[in-house]
This record gives structure tokens, sequence and C-alpha cells, in this order.
């Protein structure tokens, strides 16, 4: 037990003189004191209105106080330089997504294509593709970029999404504070401390195309410090529609646990452990190369295995000054049976400062380290030069922001600086530059260098990917192999943005633009035919390897609007505008160019309706512009009435795609067969206790 | 780590800026202005000291002690006590964590909010409570968190029957905490 006893008042001030003065002209005794609540005066309460005055301890007025955290480094949406947008439990919930990718489509500007069952495809602001490279993401700080291609593997991103506490995407470069791949966009999955989700919550459904889902998780606090949950989940999702209108095999079952605990070590030391397994199961529809049988590409039904897991501790200390210290490290590993068997382990270090040095300037400085090492197994049509292959990634950063005019104007200047074992270093610089106009009114503007570094498939892969009838009932086959002298990609880009939100935060627009320049983009570079046997057999073999070739441009806007229109109701709306010119250099060969992969035109409109206390109505519907590489343009309606029964209990039924009986996303990309999305229903009983 | 280096470090403001403070700093403010518009009658005698007791994980920290080092409650020096979680406290512990006229319940287990507003039954002591059904497990004032902002509900019934008088400015800025259900009628226990 600790107690303190506090000193009297000082008698110093007038202010206290005249408190003192009212004091004793009071009788002493309990006679005094028995005069109301609301007659009684402040001198009899000893108070020192100046001294209250200058603390903020008007009633009103603490009411009416916004929290902060003491680091001072969370700030209002509105006040962020960047184009950001953040999809909430709330959203996510009511949107009836069942995956993060399907979470992801509210968000204005980016692209997300379900390409076959599990297979995603998801950019901003263009560069879309299987396996798109200039997007990074995080979940809760754990990067998921895979070395592999340095992108993402979207079928083995999972979590409870009850558990999520918010996603958040930014589109443009965030390299500074990031790192190397953050070149078009961030997307940053946070997750809900332990002491948010103490109890139990059981969560299953089932449907069409969702064929039967479970969750459930169990939080306890352990002691007055210490919270801890634990939680499996389980999914399995029939597969999607070929584009003849029969039936395709590409079904998937997935299965994954996870635990989190968040101890608080003192008032200014929190500590943070976590870790889930998974374990993937995923049918695929394959154009498989073939060097004896014409047209030498055999349809073939893959099936992919992937299994890992993670474990993450993270230390954070924020003193009372506002300086804040993290120190983050994690394991993350996995096996896929995708292609190729491929093994891979990773383990990052992360340590990052804030302080106030002087005046103005909040400074951020950060160190990191990251191992990265892969095992591919050799097989005739993909394999690797070296492996295993191990990578280390070093970087550090700092960062200063600057309130130039107090509350009103800010400037932010860094720059990271990365080594990596491809390519050597990297500078990634970023300035924003935020005006609050007033309250409700904001500019921002950002400049930013960003680059995509090097990943085993550019320096190490040797893969066919293309195979077709050649001259003289021979196999052409395109063979695509790394190459050494492959450099990173880098992006210089421009952003542009005003925010505007009413008094009464009924109403919100927030506008992006930006224009990006992008050079050493990766291209395929084409070499002359040339005959060999190829286990036991002859083909002719198109070879190309990976270079930095191509160059482009892109340029355009998102707009997203949020209106709550009455108490009962809200609605969401959001356009986004994407130009891109990718300029071919010679001798490369092009399947698709980038900007025939992207959607030009997207929309939305999403209403929530609180029908009731107890009922739920949302609709959403989205357009998405055709892709010139063949893929039709198509309107998406989904639709979600939810009823809670009790103070713990709810039923949700939910509608995809209600407007159309299938329609594809994307186009063939390396083997993967596309198929297209059909119509469905699901529903969903939650119960937490 | 990137979540806690997603966003800059500024914040707006109009001419006259809003105020910004952590939450335990409007917590804070807030329990000075409930003692200060709450009357508890009689009060001890003046040359004893107003006591402020915290059960459970203190969510007040510093700012409390910082804000009654110049302040008093009708004129008394104000103490305050910090007892840590209720479940590890020996009776006779239980017993001085009772011994004041403010009692912060800053416990989240309703069982234990429920066995320490059981033990204080009718006693002269305001209780002031962090979670949903504070108010309906019987405690007196019911502070939560709604839009980022610091509100709080007041069950009047309660302290009228306690002898605490409440004064109509503090009642008007009380408001409903949503996911608590209608205010509790009934008295304290």
């Amino acid at each position: 037990m600790r107690r303190t006893h506090q000193r009297p008042a000082p008698i110093g001030r007038l202010p206290c003189l005249a408190v003192a003065l009212a004091a004793l002209m009071m009788p002493m005794d309990g006679a005094a004191q028995t005069g109301s609540a609301d007659t009684r005066t402040d001198a009899e309460q000893g108070v020192d209105e100046r001294w209250e005055e200058e603390r903020g301890l008007d009633l009103e007025e603490l009411l009416d106080t916004e929290i902060v955290s003491a680091s001072r480094k969370t700030e209002r949406l509105v006040d962020a330089a960047t184009a950001i947008y953040v999809v909430t439990q709330q959203d996510i919930r009511r949107s009836g997504a069942t995956s993060i990718p399907e979470a992801l489509r509210m968000v204005p500007g980016l692209q997300v294509s379900r390409l076959a069952n599990g297979h995603w495809v998801i950019a901003a602001r263009g560069f879309a593709g299987l396996f798109a490279t200039k997007l990074l993401v995080l979940i809760d700080g754990r990067s998921v970029y895979t070395p592999i291609f340095s992108g993402v593997y979207w079928d083995e991103q999972d979590v409870m999404l009850e558990d999520i506490e918010r996603i958040e995407v930014i589109r443009g470069a965030g390299g500074t504070l990031w790192g190397a791949n953050a070149v078009t966009g961030v997307i940053n999955i946070i997750t809900k401390n332990s002491a948010d989700t103490v109890g139990s919550l059981v969560t299953f459904g089932g449907g069409t195309e969702e064929r039967a889902f479970a969750a459930v998780r169990h939080g306890v606090r352990l002691d007055e410090d210490t919270t801890f949950r634990v939680w499996a989940k389980w999914f399995d999702r029939d597969g999607q529609r070929n584009s003849d209108d029969s039936n395709a095999p590409d079904s998937w079952d997935g299965s994954r646990v996870g635990f989190r605990l968040d101890r608080d070590l003192s008032e200014s030391d929190r500590f943070t452990l976590q870790g889930d397994l998974f374990d993937s199961n995923l049918a695929t529809t394959s154009l498989v190369p073939s060097e004896t049988v014409s047209p030498f590409a055999i349809p073939m039904l893959e099936y992919e295995s992937v299994y890992g897991g993670n474990l993450l501790g993270r230390w954070q200390r924020r003193d009372e000054s506002g300086a804040e210290t993290v120190v983050q490290a994690y394991y993350d590993g996995w096996s896929r049976t995708q292609y190729t068997r491929a093994r891979r382990h990773t383990a990052d270090l992360d340590t990052q400062h804030t302080f106030e040095p002087w005046g103005p300037h909040t400074v951020m400085v950060g160190f990191g380290y990251r191992y990265n090492e892969l095992r591919a197994e050799a097989l005739p049509h993909i394999y690797s030069r070296h492996s295993p292959r191990g990578d280390n990634l070093w970087s550090v950063f700092v960062n200063d922001s600057i309130d130039l005019v107090e509350d009103r104007l800010a400037l932010s200047v860094g720059t990271k600086v990365e080594h990596n074992d491809y390519t050597g270093y990297e500078i990634q610089p970023d300035a924003r530059i935020r005006w609050s106009i007033d309250e409700q009114h904001t500019l921002w503007g950002a400049v930013a260098r960003a680059v995509r570094t090097p990943s085993w498939i550019n320096h190490d892969a040797v893969i066919t990917f293309g195979s077709m009838p050649g001259s003289g009932s021979l196999p052409l086959q395109t063979v695509l192999s790394g190459d050494d002298g492959f450099q990173s990609e880098n992006a210089l880009t421009f952003d542009l943005g005003y925010r505007f939100q009413n008094e009464s935060d009924t109403f919100s627009l927030d506008l992006a633009t930006f224009f990006n320049r992008f050079d050493d983009l990766s291209s395929f570079d084409a070499g002359a035919t040339f005959m060999e046997t190829f286990e036991g057999n002859p083909r002719i073999v198109l070879p190309a390897t990976y270079g930095n070739r191509d160059k482009g441009e892109s340029y355009g806007g998102e707009l997203a609007l949020t209106w709550r229109a009455s108490e009962r109701l809200r609605l969401a709306g959001s356009y986004s505008l994407l130009r891109l010119d990718q300029t071919e250099g010679a001798g490369t060969l092009v399947a698709y160019g980038s900007e025939s992969l992207s959607p030009r035109n997207m929309a939305s409109l999403r209403a929530y309706w609180d029908v009731t206390e107890h009922v739920s109505c949302d609709l959403s519907g989205s357009y998405t512009d055709h892709l010139s590489a063949g893929v039709p343009s198509f309107v998406r309606v989904d639709a979600r009435l939810g009823w809670k029964f009790g103070d713990h209990s709810e039923l949700e039924v939910v509608g995809q795609n209600l407007l159309d009986d299938r329609h594809p996303e994307f186009v063939r990309e390396y083997r993967v067969t596309p198929t297209e999305l059909e119509r469905g229903a699901y529903v969903q009983f939650t119960m937490s206790f | 780590m990137a979540a806690t280096v997603a966003l800059g470090s500024t914040s707006v403001s109009q001419q006259k800026p809003k105020q910004k403070k952590t939450e335990a700093e409007i917590k804070s403010g807030l329990v000075v202005n409930f003692c200060r518009y709450l009357d508890w009658s009689p009060l001890p005698k003046s040359e004893t000291t107003f006591e402020i007791h915290i059960v459970g994980k203190d969510p007040l920290g510093k700012a409390i002690d910082e804000l009654y080092e110049k302040r008093k409650v009708d004129k008394h020096d104000v103490a305050i006590s910090r007892f840590g979680s209720w479940s590890a406290l020996a009776e006779p512990h239980r017993v001085r964590a009772l011994d004041c006229q403010l009692l912060i319940v800053a416990e989240s287990d309703p069982k234990i909010v429920s066995e320490i507003l059981g033990a204080i039954g009718r006693r002269q002591i305001v209780t002031v409570g962090f979670i949903p059904t504070f108010l309906h497990l019987g405690g007196d004032i019911e502070v939560f968190i709604q839009e980022n902002k610091v509100r709080f509900d007041v069950a009047h019934d309660h302290l009228k029957l306690k002898g605490v008088k409440v004064s109509s400015k503090l009642l008007k800025s009380a408001e409903r905490n949503p996911a608590s259900g209608p205010r509790p009628k009934e008295g304290p226990r």
C-alpha cells in the first residue's frame, strides 16, 4: 500500500489569500458544511480558480477534452499527412467479410481481385498481379512480405477477424518508416490488446460458398497486470466457378491457433508476446508446362499445402516526458508446396526510440535487422540457382516532425538507409507537410523516394512459365531466369491531399491525389531462342532474364466520403481514378502491361443502418472498371442483416455478390487458371460470455 | 512496431486549441470535480484529511497527486492512498481501504466490484468505477469513454440514500453509458 499525504495549499498568491480569508469567515462546525453542493462557494471548497483554469479543470472543458496518448504519436486521422484509410472492427463485422482480403475491399483505391479461390491480387495505385511487389503488409508489426518474390501470399495471412482492432491502409510511399517494398502502399493490421478480449467468444456458421467456419476465443486476466487470450479458427470454402459455368474444384480449407499475452511491467513499461500456427490446404486449377503432349500445357488440379507459424515479443516503454522506446523481435516461418516445396525462416529485430529533444521537434530513430533463409526444392520447371539462401537486411532510420506553427503547420522529414545482400545500400527519404487551415480543413503534401528491393525470384529462380506449340511440333517454352545484376525498382512519388471534417463530426471528405515516376522497373529481357533436350525431350527455349529496363508513370486520386445521416444511419462512399503508363524497354517480353491489369475507375457505396436497437441492416455496392487485359467491368452488391438477442448473442445473414451469378476478377497469372466469383450466402451465429 | 510509428505526431486546433490530455489526467480532473460538486454532510473535523482511496489497478497515476498538491476538499487536506488488488488484501487492509470518503474502484471483474460495493453498504463513501455495469452493481459514479472522450454517469438515488448531495451541475453533465443499459432505480446495498 502506498500512501501520499498532501501538503497544505500554499498561500503565497492573491487568490489563495482570498480563499484563506473566505475560509476564515466561514464557521468551522458541521453546520457550515451542510449547505447543498450547489450553494457552496468555490472559496468554501478551497478552490483557486486561476490555478484550476490553468489546468483545464472546468467540468465542461474536461468532458470536451480528447484523450491523447502520452507520446503524442497517435494523431487524429484528419491530421495525418498521408493518404490513409482505417478499417475499424465495426466496419469488418458489418461488411460480412470472412477473410482479410475481403475486408480490404472497402478501402478506397485498393484493388482487391480474387483470381481464384485462395489466390488474391491486392494492389494500391497499380502494378497489380498475383505476385504484386510494391505493397508492404504487416500484422502487429510483423512484416508478412515474402522474400521469394517481394510480395504477399494472401492465402496464409489470417487472424481471428473479431480480434482485429483496425486495419490502417496507407496509399503511397512509406519507405522511410516501414522500409523497402512500401512503394505504393502499406497495409497495417493491428489486433486488440488481450485486455480488450477478456471473456469468451464463439462464432460459427455456414452457407453456399463459405461452406462452414468456426472460431473460438477465450481471454482471461491472469493478474492485475496481465491478460491473455487463446484462439482457434477453421474454415472450409467451396470452389469457385469456371468460365464455362462448370464447378471449379479449387476448394480451400484452413485452420489456425494463436495466443496473445499483454503485461504491464510498470506504469511505463508494457510487454506483449503473441504467436500463431496455421495449416492451409488449397486446390488450384493450373496449366502445367509439358514437353510431350500438344498443346504442351496440361490443365491440372494442383494441391497445395501450407503450414507455418510465428512468435513475436515486444517491449514498450513510455516515460513521463513522452519519450517512447520499443524493442521488438519475432520469428516467422512456413513451408509451402506450391509449384515447388519451399521453406522460409525469418528472424527480425527492430528498435525504435521517439523523443522530443527541443522545441517543436519530435524525433524518431530506429534500427532493424532481419535474416531470411529460403530453401527451395529443385523441380524440372522451377528451381533455384542457390539453395539454401540466407540474406541479411540492416536498416536505420531517422525522422523529425516539426511543429512549425503550433497546431497549424507541421513538417516531417526523414530517411531510411537499408543494406541488403542483393543491391547494397538503399536510401529512402521522405518529406511531408501538413497545413491545418482550421479545425475542419487540412491540406497536406508529400514527396518521397521508395524502392522495391530484389528477391529470390529476381536473382536465383529458373522458371518455365510459358509453353505453347512451336515450330516442327516442338514445344516453345519461355524460361525465365534470375539475374545477379537485377537492381532495385525505384519510385519518386508526389502526393497532395485535402481533408474536411465538419464540426459535429457527421460528415468527412478525404481527397488524395498522386503522381508517381518509376525507374528501373522489372522487365523480362528476351534472348535468342535455341533448341535443347530437357528431361529427355526436345524443346525450343525462349530465354528471358530479369532486368530493369522498364519505366513508368502513374497518376490519379482517391476520394472517400462518410456521412452520419442520423443516429441510426451511416453512409460511406468512395471513388478512385488511376492512370498508369508503363514504357517497356527494348527487347523485353510483355504478357500484359501493368496498365492493363488495374481498373481505371472504381467506386463504392456502403450503408450501415441500425433499424432498431437489436436489428441492423447493411448494404454495400461497388463498381470495378474493366481490365484491358480481358476482364469485363462488374458491379458487386452485398447485404447483411443482423439480429442481436440478449446482451451477448447475434445472428447474421449475409448475401454476397447478389446481382451476379458469377464474374471473373483477374486474368491468368503464371500457372493459375482464373475462376469466377459466385453469388453466395451464409448464416453466422456469434455469442460472447 | 510499425503500428507505433504509423502516424506522425502533430495535432490541429482552432484559434483556441482544443484541450488534449491523457486519460489519467482527464479522469483525475473529473475526480476533482466530483469532490467539488458532491457534498458529504458532515465531513470529518477540519484537522483531519479527506481520504481518497484507490482499490485495484490505479487509473489516475501521478495526475491525481499533482492536482491535490495545491487543492483541498472543503478546507481539508487530501490524502490519496492506493491499496492494489482487492483480492490480494488481507482483512485489516480491506477495512482500512473502506475508511474513506471517495473510493476509486478500479477493479475490472464484476464479481470483485460487487464484493467491494457489498462491503460498503450504505456507508457515506462515494464509489467511482470504470466497468459498464458499475451502477447496476450498486456503484455511485460510472466513468466511461465514448468517442475518445471521458464521460460519466451518476446514480443519484444511490447517493441520496447515502446522504451525499449532488449538485445540479454534476447531474446535468452526467450521461448514460450506452454499454450499460438503462440507469438503475434501486438503491445501493
